[in-house]
This record gives C-alpha cells, structure tokens and sequence, in this order.
C-alpha cells in the first residue's frame, strides 16, 4: 500500500486498524440518545445502542490517541484551566512524566494530516466497514433551514458495535492499549465539550501553521518542558529524543 | 613456709619464698605463647617488673603501740559556768580500760580525741568551742618497751611542739634544754608530719605506700599515719563499715591497711600493678579516641585545603585567559572575523537541527507504519468470523445467496466481483514489512545519535566562540587593565592563600597528634598486657605466700567471734589485696548488711581482736595492738547486748591484758564491768570528764 497514490486525506492505513481504534473511541464516548436526536431523519433503521456526534469531536480524540506529546501537553493545560479533572498537580505531574519517560512521542505516535480545520483524515473507509459489518451506523443531518447551514454528522453505535469492541479488548492486545488511553482521554476531557476540545489543539503554532495534508509535526519536548516549569516550577527531566 | 598447728605460734620467716625480680620476668615471659613472645620483649616485661617494690622486710613482731598516760590543760569556757581551767591527768594500763562518765555531752570523745589529736596532729574531730579550750596536751606512751612523750602546744603565735624519749612534763619553751628532745615541731602541717614519720618508723609502717589514677596519670601516694589511725579507732557502733569509712576507702586504702595489719605479701606490688593497668587503658581508650579525632580532622581539613588550592588555581586559569587575550592582541577585524565564524557554526548547528527533526519524523513515521502493519494482523485475525450483513451503500441485507457465491466461487456478496481472500502469506509478508520498517527505524535512530552528538559539539563550540567574542570585546575596552587582577580577585586570593597556609599549619598539628597516639597506644596496649600477666603471676606468688597468715586470722576471728557470741560469721578470707569476705553459712554477706549494731559491734571487735592478736605472732601481723572505742553499744543496742559486750571486754582484758591495750568511752554504767575496777575511770570535774 503506497501513501504516494492516495488522495489527499487518505490514511495509508488498512482500513481494520482505524476501524477498530475508532470503534474503541465512539464506544467509550458516544451517550444515549435523546427525544431530539432519535426524531432526526437520519436515524438509522436498525437498532441502535448510543450515539456520537460531531464528526470533527470524534477527529480531535482520535487525536489526542495518536500525539502522546500533544496528550501530555494538554494535561498540563487542564491543570493551568483549572479543569477540575485535572486539580491535582501531583496525579498531573505522574501523569506526564509516566507518558514521557516511556518515549511515547516516539514510539506511539501515528502522525496525522492537517486538513482544513486541523487533522483530520477521510472516514469513509471506516464508515464503510463499520456499516457493513453493522458495528456503527452513520448519518448526516443539516441543523436548520439554510443550504449554508454544514450538515452534522451522527455515529450511531448498535449493541453489535459494543460486542466487537468489548471482545477486542479481552483478546487483542493492541486493542487492549487503545482501550486504556482512551479511557485517561475520558478522565480527563470528558468534560469538555467539542467545541473546547478542539480549541485546546488549535492553541499550538505547530498544529495551527501545519501545511494542508502535510503530516502534523509532533510537539517538541523543549515545548512541553517549558510549559512544565512555568505551570509547576519543577524540571520535568524527561528524556530527549 | 613451715606448716603451723595453733594460732599463737611462731611463723616460719617467708622472706627467702620472695621472687626475685629477674625471675619474676623470666617466669611471666615463659608463660607467654610463641608469638607473643616475639611480639612482646623480656625486656619490658622487666621494665614493668622493675617499677614494682617485691620484698618487704617483715618484723619478727609488731611493734606495740600502748598509751600511759595523757594530760592536756586549758580553760573551757561553759554558758552555765563561765571560764573553768583544765587540768586533766589520767593514766591507762595495759588491757581493757573504761573511762566512764555518766552524762552526755560531758566530754568523754574529747578525751579520745585528744588522743587522737596527740598521737598524729590531726584535731578536725574536736567540736569547734572545745579545741579553743585546750592549750596544751602531754601523751606518754610505749612503743614496745619504749617509752616517749608527745607535747603539743597550741599558742597565739600558733602550734608548737616536741617528741621525747621518755616520759617527761616539760613544756615546749624548754625543749631545747632536754636531753630527751628527739624531734620539735611546729606549725599544724610540721606537727602532722613529724608525727606522721615518726610513728611510721617506729611502727615500722614506713613502706606503706599505694598508687591512685587521677586523670591519665597514676599517682604514688602514701597512707598517711591520720588515716592509718582511723584503723585504731572505732568511733560510733552505728557505722557500716568494717575498717575505713567511704572517705578515706578511696583507693582501696582499707584493703592496703588490712593488709598490713595482716603482714600480706605483696600487697603493694599488685596494687600498683593495678592501678597502672588501669591508667593504662584509659590511656590507650584515650589514644585511640585522640587518634580517631585527628584522622577524621585531618580528613575535613584536606577537603577545604583542596577546596581552597582549586579557587586558587581558577583565579591564576582566569588571569591567564586574560593575559593570552591580550598577547594576542585582537583588533576590531579579528572580531569580525569570530563573528562570521560563529554566523557559520551556527547555520551549521541549525542544519544539523533541521535534519534531526526530519529524522525524528520519519522515525515516528516508520514506527507508525510497521505498528499498523502489525495491528493490521491482529485486527484481521480477531475480525474473521464478522460477516458483512448489510450493504453500506443500499441499507439492503445481504442475501444468503450471495453469501453461498461468495463462498463457492469467490465473488463478492455485496458487488458480484471476484474477492479477495486473505492468506496467511499475506499476514506474513505484513509482519515482515513491520520488521523492516522497524530495522530502518532504529537505524535512523543511531543515525540521530550521531546528529545528537554532532549538535552537542557545535553548540559547545558556539558557546566557546562566544566567550571569546566576549573576551575580545573586554580587551578591546580595557587594555592592559583586562589582564591585571580585579580588587575582588585580590581580595579572594588573599583570603585563600590565608587559608590554605592556616590549613596547612592544622593538617602537620594533627598529624603529629596521629602519629603521638598511634605510638603511645600501641605501646600502652602492650604494657597493659604485660602488667596483666606480671599480676596473674603476683597473685598466684602472693596467695601461696599469705596462705598461713589468712588461715590464722581466720582462725582467730572465729575463735573470738565463738568466745563472744558472733553467730552472724562463720567463715572469714581475705585476698591478697585485703578484700574481706564474711560468710555466714557458706553464704556471702557484707558488714554493712547485718542489721542488729550490737551484733556489728561483736563482729568488728571480734575482727579487730583477732587482727591486734595476730600481731603478736611472729612474723604474722602488724598490728600495733592499740584500739580506742567510743561510746560502745550506742542507743540502738538492747540492755542484754550491752552487757554481754562488756562482759566479753571483761574475758579480754583477762586473756589478753598483755597483749593488746583498749580504751574505752561511754556513759553507760554497767559498762564499768567491762574492765577491772582498777582500770575504770570516771570524771575529773565534777559531772564533766575535764
């Protein structure tokens, strides 16, 4: 599989790894439905468990799975918003430090491409692998009357998409990694909504003046170290790549 | 040493048994293992051996000690009586004598503390209204059959005094027209001493001498006759003690006294031996700490000498810098030639950067890849039995037939073309592409390495570069004042020369401390080990020398112990050092422990008695034979007791009238059975003793 031939905004993944990560992450953060979104007229006709939207909500975790630096960074900033997740500097502290000393940024990043509005990669693929093994539907609806009005998108989660993810993690052991991730993303930026999640990312100059389907550079460790001194006052002693 | 049957008679001279200095070491020597032979000389084993009085001439008898006669004048001065003279005249006889003065507070001690005061000087005893009131004291006495007076005199001018051969009245302003004048003295301290040497060598008890630690040093120090007096004296039955009380104890001095009571050999030669060894390893304990002390000072004091010795060296580096700065003489071009210099490395560093990063990227990537390649397997394998049911386009089932195509003849369900089918090659070949993704990551890893160190060395020399763009800029502005010392480099190089000289000066002090104590301590530890074995060798030599004399005093102990009804000993021993050991029923006790003052009171006479007895056996004891009591059987003692005691003093005074001499002092009536009536005494002034 060559990334040379693939249009812009095509992973050069097999489609089963970004199928299987995705589901993990609609599957810990997609709630149940309520009045409004079941009377949507893209609701599925099948049978579904809980849902997930918007698109670009599902883009920014998936993005914070992928850039350990950025993770380890936004912690920081949790702390220094006063995010109540994050209150605790000596649990936030551990937590950086534990990402760092594993090497993470080198080891666990899957870079990904900038787009018009930051990282984002094409999910038709995963879309479509999702909807014909019948894990996650997908639909899209326009929220108000104006053509000029985007549509949103809806991931709907059936019981068969949780049965997958769940046996993923008993027996598969990246999928086992993944899982635990996803769940510190939760626990600490469960509360924030989309909209401030995505904010957070658009804060670094790196991510921000990444060339369009260029891969997003990852986060220099002079950066993160920088940042840990002045919110903490203690050296973050983190090794270099 | 002839075997001997009854107490009484004559012991055979022991004086040929001594051992003889030389064969003392030689046998201390012989008793050592090889290799402390070889490590300890005979020599200083001799050394230690030399230091040590061996032979003591022994008497054939001790020289008795008896009082005659005492008179003393003065005026006493009474609140009821107003100013009375004194004229006190009393002699005493041989055996038991009572002076007998029914009232208290009447003067009787005083009599036996003028005595006392006579017989050595010494009259811190007198209550202070008392020793104003007497002016003058005449003591006759024997020694042997010899018979002398003492005189003192207390004036306005002072104490003045004379001893005589003889008995004579004379007062000290005539001594010099007597005759008999054997010594005068004067002054309290002349007094006591002339007494003191006087009665030693007649008493032939001149060689008492003892050693004391003090300190780190072993004082010599002789008994004094004051203290040896205190033996001759029992002055209160509710005392607790046998011989000496605690204050003149110290120094195992009761144990030395006894000895010589009892004629022990080699008393003082262990005595000494032990003290030393004490001093000794008190000496080396104090080596060693001494030792310790200045190693572990040296040690703290290189630290800061090198500390110091490297401030200096940065100061003279610097200076230097300075001084090669200006040789060198760089111009304005020479500055702008660094710069461009530095402008280079740096666009080289920047470069070398920039490709570190392309380098991490693409390491992240080829990790990336491979993981999903790797994912890729496993995701697969787990996703097997999941079959597509609805078709992503259309929302339409899939139908079984299609699903029967799609098995039979490889068509896919949802568009009819020819599927692909996943093989386990496949799988494989993925897993090798992970491998070689990974392989090429780790050599763009080492790769990196390289930049890493590459960066390393062109940021050093930027900084290098900097600093002697700096230099340069200093030189230019300053001149020669650059390379000169600033007021603070001279100021902290004062101060460290200062140090280091006076660190140095500590370190050599400290050093001989080390070398001063090493030596001593090791020379202590082997003398100590020495003395040791010298005093295992006396003791042994000391034990079979003593052996008949102890047996007799035991002997004789219990024998009046038995006489005078004593049930609380049965078993008296004495060590070579004069360490008492009562046993009552096999079982150890302590004078102090028997509780009953009348029953101390036996046992301590019992025990004096024996002691004064053995003196009059050849070549036995020392004992002069002289004992004063005051006020036996004191309040505590039940009326049966006291008068037991003073029938027993009666037996005495019958069997040993001429052996031995006892004064006694008391109030108590039936105590004037004590004695014969010719030898009880009562007062001479009315109510009062004097």
């Amino acid at each position: 599989m060559s990334t040379t031939l693939l249009p812009p905004g095509v992973p050069d993944r097999p489609v089963e790894v970004d199928a299987a990560r995705l589901l993990l992450v609609v599957n810990q953060f997609a709630v149940p439905p309520d009045e409004a979104t079941r009377r949507l007229r893209c609701w599925p006709s099948h049978p579904v468990a809980r849902v997930l939207t918007p698109e670009y909500y599902l883009q920014k975790l998936d993005f914070l799975v992928r850039y350990p630096a950025y993770l380890a960074y936004e912690f920081i900033e949790l702390y220094r918003l006063g995010v109540p997740s994050a209150a605790d500097a000596d649990v936030v502290q551990t937590e950086v430090r534990n990402l760092l000393s594993d090497r993470e940024p080198e080891l666990r990043t899957d870079p990904f491409r900038r787009f018009w509005r930051g990282a984002y990669e094409s999910l038709d693929r995963v879309e479509a692998w999702w909807y014909a093994h019948g894990l996650v539907f997908v639909g899209h609806e326009r929220l108000g009357a104006q053509a000029s009005v985007r549509r949103q998108k809806y991931f709907f989660l059936t019981a068969d998409g949780e049965r997958i993810a769940r046996s993923l993690v008993e027996e598969v052991d990246h999928a086992r990694w993944y899982a635990e991730r996803i769940a510190l993303i939760q626990r600490y930026f469960g509360e924030l909504t989309p909209a401030q999640l995505k904010s957070l990312q658009y804060s670094h100059p790196s991510y921000r003046d990444a060339q369009l389907n260029e891969y997003i550079p990852d986060l220099a460790m002079e950066e993160i170290e920088r940042n840990f001194a002045e919110t903490f006052g203690g050296r973050l002693g983190a090794p270099h790549g | 040493m002839a075997e001997q049957e009854t107490p009484g008679a004559m012991v055979a001279r022991p004086t040929e048994d001594v051992l003889s200095p030389d064969a003392l070491a030689e046998r201390v020597h012989a008793g050592m293992s090889a290799r402390k032979r070889q490590e300890i000389p005979i020599e200083l084993v001799r050394d230690v051996v030399s230091k040590l009085d061996l032979v003591k001439p022994r008497r054939r008898r001790a020289t008795q000690l008896r009082v005659a006669r005492l008179r003393f004048t003065g005026e006493k001065h009474l609140i009821e009586s107003g100013p009375a003279p004194i004229h006190y005249d009393q002699s005493f006889s041989p055996g038991v004598n009572v002076v007998l003065v029914p009232d208290n507070d009447v003067g009787k001690s005083s009599i036996l503390k003028t005595i006392k005061y006579a017989l050595t000087g010494d009259d811190s005893d007198y209550d202070g209204d008392v020793r104003s009131w007497i002016h003058q004291v005449w003591l006759h006495c024997y020694i042997d059959q010899a018979p002398f007076t003492v005189h003192l005199t207390r004036g306005e001018t002072g104490s003045v005094g004379y001893i005589a051969s003889g008995h004579v009245d004379r007062e000290a302003d005539k001594a010099q027209e007597m005759p008999e004048i054997l010594e005068t003295m004067a002054g309290v301290d002349g007094i006591r001493e002339m007494l003191h040497q006087f009665f030693f060598k007649r008493l032939g008890i001149t060689g008492l001498s003892w050693t004391q630690g003090t300190g780190t040093r072993a004082e010599e120090r002789t008994t004094s006759w004051r203290t040896f007096f205190q033996a001759l004296l029992i002055p209160d039955s509710s005392d607790h003690y046998l011989l000496l009380d605690e204050k003149h104890a110290m120094g195992n001095q009761d144990g030395l006294l006894l000895s010589v009571f009892l004629g022990l050999s080699l008393v003082e030669p262990l005595n000494a031996l032990l003290v030393e060894a004490k001093i000794s390893r008190k000496e080396q304990k104090v080596s060693e700490e001494e030792r310790a002390r200045a190693e572990a000072q040296i040690a703290e004091l290189r630290l800061e000498l090198n500390a110091a010795r490297e401030g200096l060296h940065q100061l003279d580096a610097a200076q230097h810098a300075r001084l090669a700065a200006y040789e060198s003489g760089p111009s304005g071009q020479q500055v702008l030639e660094l710069r461009s210099k530095k402008a280079v490395r740096a666009a080289e560093t920047a470069e070398l950067e920039r490709r570190r990063e392309e380098l991490r990227t693409k390491i992240q990537r080829l990790r990336s890849r491979a993981r999903a390649l790797r994912q890729a397997v496993d995701f697969r394998r787990h996703f097997t039995g999941l079959e597509v049911t609805l078709c992503p386009n259309c929302d339409i089932g899939v139908e079984d037939a299609a699903v029967e195509r799609e098995r039979e003849e490889h068509l896919c369900r949802l568009c009819g073309k020819p599927a692909h089918e996943a093989s386990p090659d496949e799988s494989e070949a993925l897993l090798a592409e992970a491998d070689a993704l990974d392989a090429q990551a780790e050599q763009d890893v080492r790769t990196r390495e390289h930049l890493n160190n590459a960066i390393r060395e062109a940021r050093a020399e930027l900084e290098q570069l900097d600093r002697e763009e700096a230099g340069m800029r200093e030189v230019l502005r300053g001149g020669f004042g650059y390379v000169l010392p600033t007021a603070e480099e001279r100021e902290k190089r004062s101060k460290l020369e200062q140090q280091t000289g006076a660190l140095g000066e500590r370190i050599a002090r400290a050093t001989a401390v080390v070398e001063r104590y090493g030596a001593s301590g090791d020379d202590a530890g082997l003398r100590t080990q020495v003395q040791e074995r010298v005093r295992s060798v006396l003791r042994q030599e000391a034990e079979r020398m003593n052996r008949t004399v102890l047996t007799y005093l035991s002997e004789l102990t219990e024998e009046v112990a038995t006489r005078i009804g004593t049930e609380s000993i049965t078993d008296l021993t004495c060590s070579p050092l004069g360490k008492l050991t009562l046993r009552k029923n096999d079982v150890p006790v302590s004078f102090g422990s028997i509780r009953n003052p009348g029953e101390r009171l036996r046992v301590k006479l019992a025990f004096f008695l024996a002691m004064m007895r053995l003196g009059r056996i050849e070549h036995a004891g020392r004992h002069p034979g002289f004992l004063m009591i005051d006020q036996p059987g004191s309040a505590e003692m039940v009326e049966e007791d006291f008068v037991e005691l003073a029938r027993i003093l009666r037996e005495t005074d019958r069997d040993y009238a001429d052996e031995l001499q006892i004064i006694c002092f008391t109030a108590r009536r039936p105590f004037a059975e004590a004695s014969a009536p010719g030898k009880v005494y009562g007062p001479q002034a009315g109510k009062y003793a004097f």
